[in-house]
């Protein structure tokens, strides 16, 4: 990994609730910091999400049923809601994933297959 | 991912239960601005420098809790929610707008219902019957010509004109159905009455046969008194009707919304017209069946012809002498208004529509720029509070959401404040005399709702353009600058320029109807105040009817076979006058009595004063003269002052030529040099033509109408008058008395007479002015309207200019200026686009008074005392907007104009 940060991008349109989604089958139940740290982290911190967009999107995937919110505690015994997949989420993240696989193989096609 | 029903049930109950408090969020962020700090320490960032960078890395709490907020609840039901539980305070704290912005609003909106529904009743709603535009009625001098052959010749003279034709009598049928106690509205009409109209009545429509003498009594009833009195009983048609003053057969019911045809008329019952002697209780007895009926009569015009066609027609025919002709008029059907008890009033004349329709439209404008000022100023007043709302996380769309529900506040308050006005309004409408004789109780003055949906309309869209100005500034960065740096610096030039037009368009738009208010209230004021030459207040014209019983005919039949009928009624009726005027003439307080009618007569102007060739032996002229013959003493009985030789005596009325007075402008005018006495002249007249000679010069004094100036009047002397009806004039000590007993000294000697009429010269003055005293009627509202909106506009966008350009006036102070210099800027800020909106409102209203010219009596359209005191007053209110405004400035500390708002 370089030390040197790479140029912040922003979230393409329609894809945070997949990397929302996908961050938390990865990580398992997670508060919304650790969510955004692996994000920022697994971008080479190029994606840095915003407070404001990072919890209204946690919130709007909860009131679909796609994530379940807990209040508990974190390691250093401090409370923190912690969220976590349901399996109308799984079967969303699998369906968004799929859907995804589909359009980026379209795309590469596009742009760097043989004309 | 589409939202689902589940998550929009969610969001609902998020917001009537907030579930998730705003604790719960506030808690969940901050642990994640702890965390991200503690990483930037672990990092080896400072603790400061740490929590600053996680500030920057993760965004601020508010705005993020804002965010949430939106995505917990529904955002405009939470914004509405919100709104509508904040509203109370709000309006507490900004009374003054609100009230001010809610009257207005009623005012313009309420003030236009009003005047449009009594103009869409008066005018635009479409008579109930087919093709009304090619459908006239025929104003005709009913005392020239009440013999109703007379009154049907100029139809058959233009036959190819008139499909069909219609007549009913003048008089008021009194009939009652036995149980229905309201009053019942009838009219007698002739067989081709419905079919006129193109109306079917349900049941049939009246036959030749019911019209016949003998006839059996038949009637077709109006929708409404079937409902009301006979509770739609189908077996009605054709039954017998218990009445008075006989049973009737009722054969027909008029379609709903069917009343007659006049503006005004609600017809109850139609009757055959040979049937309204036998029912008129009054009148009724004095006219034989046939004879002497006064007459309406009504045309369907072939397509391609108009009412002008029609007079034309009648012109090259030559059935009557001009003089005659000249009495009658063919008028669009639906420009009258009539009762079955009144004369036909025409109350349409040429661009008055497009002008009253037009001024109300003038008035909505005036209304909503007011509108548009305040919303403006409130909103600028009001610039702090929102950049602090908008730094402590407020979103644009939730103050954009909460402003959208201040201005439905108004629009709402504003709308219920019109309504009410125009009901309450059009609820004393008709208890107002309306000029003219337009009695408004009459028409059905229900609300327009169309045009309550197109005010409403255009107050709101003007509420959200004026508002969408502020709103455009809502955006963080903008306010954010606002509330480090002041307010923003002087509006950009092209800003400024569009609230100095804003303004000048109200002040034109207000100018424009103060001005058309004003020139028809000072041509009512010039009416009464223009000297017609005799004296008003003091004269009274007295009408008597002789009773039935002195009928030419009634007479006839008592005559014996060897005597002469009528040397014997004319010598009867004249007694009759005779003692009727000596009776008056007996009154205490009565200075003259002459046998005469009054001179001014706007019904008769035209005949009056038609054309007439006058030779003076060494000079012809074509002048439009007075001709009045009456009794000697008329004149006098006027006040009219003889200025040289002698007033008329009653040896005058049978010598030749016949001794005339002429009035001085016409002495001087066919007489030049002076020497009018003594000349002799010829007037080809039908009615008091021949030879003359001038015996007299009388002060000048107004024939016919005061709105048509003739070249003079010629007066001879009448010997006592015979007929039927008997007309005086009466000279009285004291102004406005007498009335009374003048009716009750006719009675006493004339206890059968079916009509005695006593009239002032006053009120004769105003019927001659109704259509300017109309004119004046609607203005004057209009006026008053436009007033109260102009003058609270011209203030409130003379406020807000000065408010905009506030910080402006700070840097010219800290620069040096002094308040002297500010007073005076405050001051040109206010005059000169007021200045600029009243020049181009002068313009704009000489332009529109254009249109209504010949209803201005004795005014130009440029009058400048209207036009100079409009101006006045609308730059009077300009300058005390300014002074108002340079007030505050010239308490300013330059410091506070920078520092704050």
């Amino acid at each position: 990994m370089s030390n040197r940060p790479a140029a912040k991008t922003s979230v393409l349109q329609g894809t945070l609730d997949l990397m929302v989604l996908r961050t938390l089958d990865v990580l398992g139940p997670s508060h919304g910091y650790a969510i955004a740290s692996r994000l920022e982290q697994v971008s080479n911190g190029a994606l840095q999400l915003n407070m404001g967009t990072l919890y209204p999107a946690l919130m709007r995937l909860e009131q679909r049923g796609l994530l379940r919110g807990t209040w508990g505690k974190t390691d250093n015994n401090r409370k923190a809601r912690f969220y976590s997949l349901t399996a109308a989420g799984r079967r969303e993240l699998m369906a968004e994933k799929r859907a995804w696989d589909r359009m980026t193989a379209i795309m590469q096609a596009l742009l760097h297959g043989e004309a | 991912m589409a939202p689902t029903l589940h998550e929009w049930l969610l969001r609902l109950w998020g917001t009537i239960s907030r579930r998730r408090t705003d604790g719960d969020l506030e808690e969940e962020l901050r642990l994640h601005l702890e965390l991200a700090a503690e990483e930037s320490r672990c990092r080896g960032e400072s603790p400061d420098g740490g929590e600053r960078a996680a500030r920057i890395r993760a965004g601020g709490v508010t705005q993020a809790m804002e965010a949430c907020r939106d995505q917990r609840g529904l955002p405009w039901l939470d914004v509405l929610a919100r709104g509508v539980a904040g509203l109370p305070r709000l309006v507490r704290h900004h009374r003054g707008y609100f009230l001010f912005a809610t009257t207005t609003l009623a005012v313009a909106v309420g003030v236009n219902l009003v005047v449009f529904t009594v103009v869409n009743a008066l005018w635009l709603r479409p008579l109930p019957v087919r093709d009304a535009d090619r459908l006239v009625t025929v104003m005709h001098n009913a005392l020239a010509l009440s013999v109703s052959e007379a009154v049907r010749s100029p139809f058959e003279a233009v036959a190819g004109q008139v499909e069909t034709s219609h007549m009913f009598s003048g008089l008021k049928p009194d009939l009652a159905f036995d149980g229905v106690e309201s009053e019942i509205e009838a009219i007698g009409v002739t067989p081709e009455y419905f079919g006129l109209f193109g109306v079917t009545p349900r049941g049939r429509d009246f036959t030749a046969d019911d019209d016949r003498a003998g006839a059996e009594p038949v009637a077709i009833i109006s929708d409404r008194l079937w409902s009301r009195a006979f509770g739609r009983r189908p077996d009605l048609i054709g039954a017998v009707a218990a009445a008075k003053p006989f049973a009737i057969r009722i054969v027909g019911i008029a379609p709903a919304g069917f009343e007659g045809v006049r503006r005004g008329e609600r017809v109850d019952v139609w009757i055959p017209s040979r049937l309204v002697p036998k029912v008129a209780s009054d009148a009724g007895a004095a006219v034989e069946a046939g004879d002497h009926v006064p007459m309406m009569v009504f045309a369907r015009l072939l397509p391609g012809q108009t009412p002008a066609d029609v007079t034309r027609r009648w012109r090259e025919t030559g059935v009557f002498p001009e003089d005659i002709l000249a009495s009658f008029a063919a008028v669009p059907l639906k420009d009258v208004f009539g009762t079955p008890e009144s004369r036909t009033i025409v109350i349409c004349e040429g661009n008055a529509l497009a002008v009253v329709a037009g001024l109300a439209m003038l008035v909505l404008a005036g209304g909503c720029a007011t509108l548009a000022a305040l919303v403006l100023v409130h909103y600028e007043r009001r610039r702090r509070e929102l950049a602090v709302r908008t730094a402590l996380g407020a979103s644009r769309r939730r103050l954009t959401g909460e402003l959208a529900l201040e201005l439905g506040l108004v629009a709402a308050a504003g709308t219920m404040g019109a309504l009410m006005l125009a009901v309450s309004g059009l609820r004393a409408i008709p208890a107002l005399t309306m000029p003219g004789g337009v009695n408004l109780a009459r028409l059905d003055l229900s609300i327009d709702w169309r045009v309550l949906g197109v005010a409403v309309a255009a107050a709101i869209v003007t509420l959200a353009a004026a508002a969408s100005l502020p709103i455009r500034r809502f955006t963080r960065a903008r306010l954010a600058q606002e509330l480090i740096a002041g307010p923003v610096a002087t509006a950009p030039a092209a800003s400024q320029r569009i609230r100095q037009a804003l303004l000048a368009l109200q002040v034109s738009a207000t100018i424009v109807v103060l001005v058309a208010a004003g020139l028809f209230v000072r041509a009512v004021v010039h009416g009464f105040g223009h000297a017609p030459g005799f004296d008003i207040d003091r004269t009274k014209f007295v009408t008597v009817q002789l009773p039935p019983a002195m009928n030419l005919s009634a007479f006839r039949a008592r005559t014996p076979k060897d005597e002469n009928p009528v040397e014997g009624w004319k010598k009867a009726t004249a007694a009759r006058a005779t003692r009727l005027r000596e009776a008056l003439r007996s009154l205490p307080g009565v200075a003259e009595v002459a046998e005469g009618m009054p001179p001014i007569d706007p019904d008769q102007a035209e005949s009056l004063l038609a054309p007439r060739a006058v030779d003076t032996w060494s000079e012809h002229h074509e002048l439009r003269l007075g001709m009045m013959r009456w009794s000697p003493e008329w004149l006098s009985a006027l006040g009219v002052p003889i200025l040289a030789g002698r007033g008329l005596t009653p040896a005058d009325a049978t010598s030749t030529p016949a001794p005339a007075v002429v009035t001085a402008s016409l002495a001087r005018m066919l007489w030049p040099a002076g020497d009018a006495l003594g000349q002799p002249f010829f007037v080809k007249a039908v009615r008091s033509g021949g030879r003359h000679v001038v015996v007299g010069i009388a002060r000048d004094f107004v024939v016919g109408s005061l709105t048509r100036p003739a070249a003079g009047v010629v007066v001879t002397a009448a010997p006592p008058t015979f007929g039927i009806e008997h007309h005086f004039a009466v000279r009285t000590a004291h102004p406005d008395r007498l009335v009374e007993p003048m009716r009750r000294a006719v009675k006493a000697i004339e206890p059968d007479t079916p009509r005695v009429k006593v009239t002032t010269g006053r009120d004769i003055i105003a019927r001659d002015i109704g259509r300017q005293r109309l004119g004046a009627w609607f203005f004057s509202w209009f006026g008053l309207t436009a007033l109260i909106l102009g003058v609270g506009g011209v203030f409130g966008l003379t406020a807000y200019l000065a408010e905009s350009r506030y910080r402006e006036f700070g840097v010219r102070l800290a620069l040096g200026a002094t308040p002297h210099d500010l007073v005076r800027h405050g001051l040109s800020a206010a005059l000169v686009p007021t200045s600029l909106g009243v020049g181009a409102g002068l313009v704009a209203a000489a332009v529109v008074a254009r249109l209504f010219t010949s209803l201005l009596t004795g005014l130009s359209a440029l009058d400048p005392t209207t036009y100079g005191a409009v101006a006045g007053l609308m730059l009077s209110c300009a300058v005390l907007a300014g002074l108002g405004g340079a007030w505050r400035l010239r308490r300013m500390a330059p410091v506070d104009a920078l520092r704050t708002d």
